[in-house]
C-alpha cells in the first residue's frame, strides 16, 4: 500500500466543491437526527435515502457516512441539557453531563462533548487506517463457504445486539434472508415467490422494504403516541460560548484520556455485537477506574462526558472495518447503513480489498472530516439544535411518510413499490410493538443473494462437508459462542436493570 | 388465554415460513434449496417463539406499575386504526395524483385534521411540502416524480 493510494482519495475530497459540500450538508442532517431524541442515526439514513439515489455511488457513500458519523455528536445535546438521550448510546454521556448543565456549566459540558466526538472520530477513522493492512490478507483468504456462514454470523450478532430475544432476532433475519429470494431464481430462471408481478422478477427493492420495516413504523407509532417526540419539560440550561470553548480545552488537559478511550471505542466498535451501549459506558467505567478523584464521577465531572463522547465516535470508525469488508456491520446502525450501499451500488464484501481500496479510503477520509468538520457547525447551530426536542410528531409524520413513499417509488421507478412498502411497513409495525427487532431483516436482505451464491458454490467445489474446512469451523464456533454468551446473559442478567432497544 | 397481538404477530410470522417452505416445493430443486434451508429453521424458532408467548399469555399478568414501567399517557394520540387509515389516505392520494399533487395533498390533510382545524399552519406545511418534492427532486435533481393514474387519466 502505497502514500499515493492512501492520500490521493483525501485530496480528491478535500478539492471536490461537491464531496465536501455534501458532507458540510449531511453534518447538520445527521446532528439533527440525533439531537432529535427518537429519531437516532438509523432512521436518518432511512429517510435521506431518497436524497441519495441516483447519485454517484462515492458521493452518496460519503454523505451518509458523513451524516451517520456525527449523529452522537447531535445526540450529546439533549443528553446534556435535558437528561434526556438523543440516542441510546448517549445515555452514559447525562451520568455527569446533566449534573453540569444543573450546575451552570451546561456550555462547558456542550464543549466538552463536541470535543471529545470530534476528536474520537477521527482516531477511530486513523484507526481502521492502521488496521487496514493487518485486515486485507485475513480477508483475502475466505472462501464461498465462509460467505454463507458470515451471512449466518452477521444475522445471529446484530439479531443478538438489537433485541431482548434471540429467537426473534433470528427469525427476523431469516424472514430477511426469505424476502432476499424473491424474484427469478439465478441457476434455474424460475420464478420464485413472485406471483406472477413483473416488478418482483428482479427481486424487491432494497430500498423500499428498509424504508418499509423503518420509517413507517416509526411513524405510526409516533402517531399513535402523540405529543411532542421526547416527554421534556421546560426550558434548556442558558449557556455562553466562552464556556464552550472552555469545554473543548478539557478534551486536551486530559489528553492521554481521550486517546485511551478514543482506541478502546474504536476496537469495540470493530467487534460486531458489542454495539454503542457497550462502548460508551466501558470507556465510562474505564474512566472511573483509571483518573484520579472518581469520587467526583457522577456529580458533574467533565471527564465523565470526555470518556463516552470519544467512544462513541470513534466506535464508528471501528464498525466500518467488518461492515466493509466482511458484509458483517459492527453495529445496527451500520446494518442500515450496509443496506444504503448495497442500495448504491457498492457491494460490501472482501472484494472491496482487492478492488475497492480507493472507495475505503474515501470514506474513512469522509469520516474524518465529517467529525472535525462538526466541530465548526455545532459550534454555529447547537442553540437551535436544543429546540428540536420540542418538535412535535403531528408536524413531523406527514413529511416523513411521503418522503418514504418517493423512496420506495425512486428505488425503482414503479409505483408497486408504494403497496409493498405499505405492507412492509404494516408488517413493521407489528414486529416493533411486539419486541422483534428489525436491523436484522436488512442483514437477510442485502446478504441474501451472496449467501445464496456462496452456499451453491460451495456445495459445488467442497459438496456437503464444506463446512469442515477450518476458517468455516472457527465462523460455526463463533455463531455457536455468540448463542452462548446470550444465554449467559439472559441467565445472569437483571431484566429489571437492562438497557431496552426499541428497534 | 386468549389471542393477543403478540401471538398474532408471531401466527403471522410462521405463516410465512410456512407458506414460503410449501411454495419452494413446487419449484425446481436448485431453487427450492435456499428457501428451504432458510424456512425449516424459520419454522422451528417461530413455533418456539410462539409455545413461549402461549405460555407468557396463560401467566398472571403483572401490573405495568408494579413492574416499575413509567406509563406516558399520550395527550394527543391517535388509534392505531387511524393511524393505518392515514397510511392508506396516503398511498391513495399519492398513487392517485402523484406526488407533485397528492403528497401536499396528504400534507395538508393531515395537518388540519391533527391541528385541530388550523388551515395556515395546514397550507405552509403542504406548501413545504411541494417545494420540497417540485422543487429540490423534481427540478435540482432532475429526478422523474410518479404523476398518479388519475392525473395521467385526466391529462
Amino acid at each position: 500500500m502505497d502514500f499515493y493510494s492512501i492520500f490521493q482519495p483525501l485530496f480528491n475530497i478535500i478539492t471536490s466543491p461537491y464531496l465536501m459540500g455534501l458532507i458540510l450538508m449531511a453534518i447538520p442532517l445527521g446532528m439533527f437526527f440525533g439531537a432529535v431524541p427518537g429519531l437516532g442515526g438509523k432512521l436518518g439514513i432511512v429517510l435521506v435515502i431518497p436524497f441519495v439515489f441516483g447519485m454517484d455511488p462515492l458521493a452518496g457513500a460519503v454523505f451518509l457516512l458523513a451524516m451517520h458519523a456525527v449523529v452522537h455528536t447531535g445526540g450529546s445535546i439533549p443528553s446534556i441539557l435535558f437528561g434526556v438521550p438523543g440516542t441510546g448510546p448517549d445515555a452514559a454521556t447525562i451520568v455527569d453531563g446533566f449534573p453540569m448543565a444543573q450546575r451552570g456549566e451546561a456550555g462547558r459540558a456542550l464543549g466538552a462533548s463536541l470535543g471529545a466526538s470530534g476528536v474520537g472520530g477521527i482516531i477511530g477513522a486513523l484507526f481502521i487506517a492502521v488496521m487496514l493492512p493487518f485486515l486485507r490478507p485475513v480477508v483475502l483468504a475466505f472462501s464461498p463457504a465462509e460467505f454463507f456462514l458470515l451471512a449466518l454470523f452477521g444475522i445471529t450478532f446484530i439479531a443478538m445486539l438489537s433485541g431482548d430475544s434471540l429467537i426473534k432476532g433470528i427469525a427476523v433475519g431469516f424472514l430477511g434472508l426469505m424476502v432476499s429470494l424473491i424474484g427469478l431464481d439465478p441457476h434455474t430462471g424460475s420464478q420464485r415467490f413472485t406471483f406472477d408481478q413483473l416488478f418482483l422478477w428482479d427481486g424487491v427493492s432494497v430500498i423500499a422494504a428498509v424504508l418499509g420495516i423503518f420509517a413507517i413504523p416509526e411513524m405510526l407509532s409516533l402517531g399513535v403516541k402523540g405529543g411532542a417526540i421526547a416527554e421534556v419539560k421546560g426550558k434548556p440550561a442558558r449557556y455562553d460560548f466562552a464556556q464552550v470553548i472552555d469545554g473543548i480545552y478539557d478534551v486536551f488537559r486530559n489528553p492521554w484520556l481521550t486517546v485511551r478511550t478514543s482506541i478502546i471505542g474504536a476496537a469495540i466498535g470493530a467487534i460486531p455485537g458489542l454495539g454503542g451501549d457497550a462502548a460508551s459506558w466501558l470507556c465510562y467505567g474505564h474512566a472511573v477506574q483509571t483518573c484520579k478523584n472518581p469520587e467526583e464521577f457522577g456529580k458533574g465531572d467533565v471527564r465523565g462526558v470526555i470518556a463516552p463522547e470519544t467512544a462513541n465516535n470513534s466506535k464508528e470508525g471501528g464498525s466500518l472495518l467488518p461492515t466493509l469488508f466482511f458484509g458483517v456491520p459492527g453495529s445496527s446502525g451500520m446494518a442500515i447503513l450496509l443496506g444504503a450501499f448495497v442500495m448504491l451500488g457498492i457491494q460490501p464484501g472482501p472484494q472491496m480489498a482487492l478492488t475497492g481500496m480507493n472507495l475505503v479510503w474515501s470514506l474513512i477520509w469522509a469520516l474524518a472530516l465529517a467529525n472535525f468538520l462538526s466541530v465548526f457547525v455545532f459550534l454555529a447551530m447547537a442553540p437551535a439544535f436544543s429546540m428540536l426536542v420540542f418538535i412535535r410528531g403531528a408536524l413531523l409524520i406527514p413529511f416523513v411518510l411521503v418522503l418514504a413513499f418517493l423512496g420506495a417509488y425512486l428505488s425503482e421507478a414503479s409505483w408497486e413499490n408504494m403497496v409493498l412498502l405499505v405492507g412492509i411497513g404494516i408488517l413493521g409495525y407489528f414486529l416493533k410493538k411486539h419486541g422483534w427487532p428489525r436491523p436484522p431483516f436488512v442483514i437477510g436482505l442485502v446478504l441474501g443473494s451472496i449467501a445464496e451464491d456462496s452456499i451453491h458454490k460451495a456445495l459445488a467445489i467442497w459438496g456437503p462437508t464444506f463446512f469442515l474446512r477450518p476458517l468455516s469451523l472457527l465462523l460455526i464456533a463463533l455463531i455457536v459462542l455468540t448463542v452462548v454468551i446470550y444465554i449467559y446473559r439472559l441467565r445472569t442478567s437483571d431484566k429489571t436493570k437492562g438497557v431496552h432497544y426499541d428497534v | 388465554m386468549t389471542f393477543d397481538g403478540k401471538i398474532i404477530t408471531t401466527l403471522v410470522m410462521l405463516i410465512l415460513f410456512m407458506g414460503a417452505c410449501l411454495m419452494a416445493l413446487g419449484l425446481p430443486t436448485k431453487a427450492a434449496f435456499m428457501p428451504l434451508l432458510i424456512g425449516i429453521p424459520g419454522i422451528i424458532l417461530c413455533s418456539a417463539q410462539l409455545v413461549l408467548d402461549i405460555r407468557d399469555a396463560r401467566s398472571p399478568k403483572v401490573d405495568e406499575a408494579e413492574k416499575g414501567v413509567a406509563v406516558v399517557p399520550a395527550d394527543d394520540g391517535r388509534s392505531e386504526a387511524s393511524m393505518f387509515l392515514w397510511l392508506g389516505v396516503f398511498l391513495a392520494l399519492l398513487l392517485g395524483f402523484g406526488f407533485a399533487i397528492g403528497g401536499p395533498l396528504a400534507v395538508l390533510f393531515f395537518v388540519y385534521f391533527e391541528k385541530k382545524n388550523n388551515w395556515l399552519n395546514a397550507l405552509f406545511a403542504s406548501a413545504g411540502t411541494f417545494a420540497v418534492l417540485f422543487g429540490v427532486f423534481g427540478w435540482i435533481l432532475e429526478l422523474t416524480l410518479f404523476k398518479g393514474f388519475i392525473i395521467e387519466a385526466l391529462f
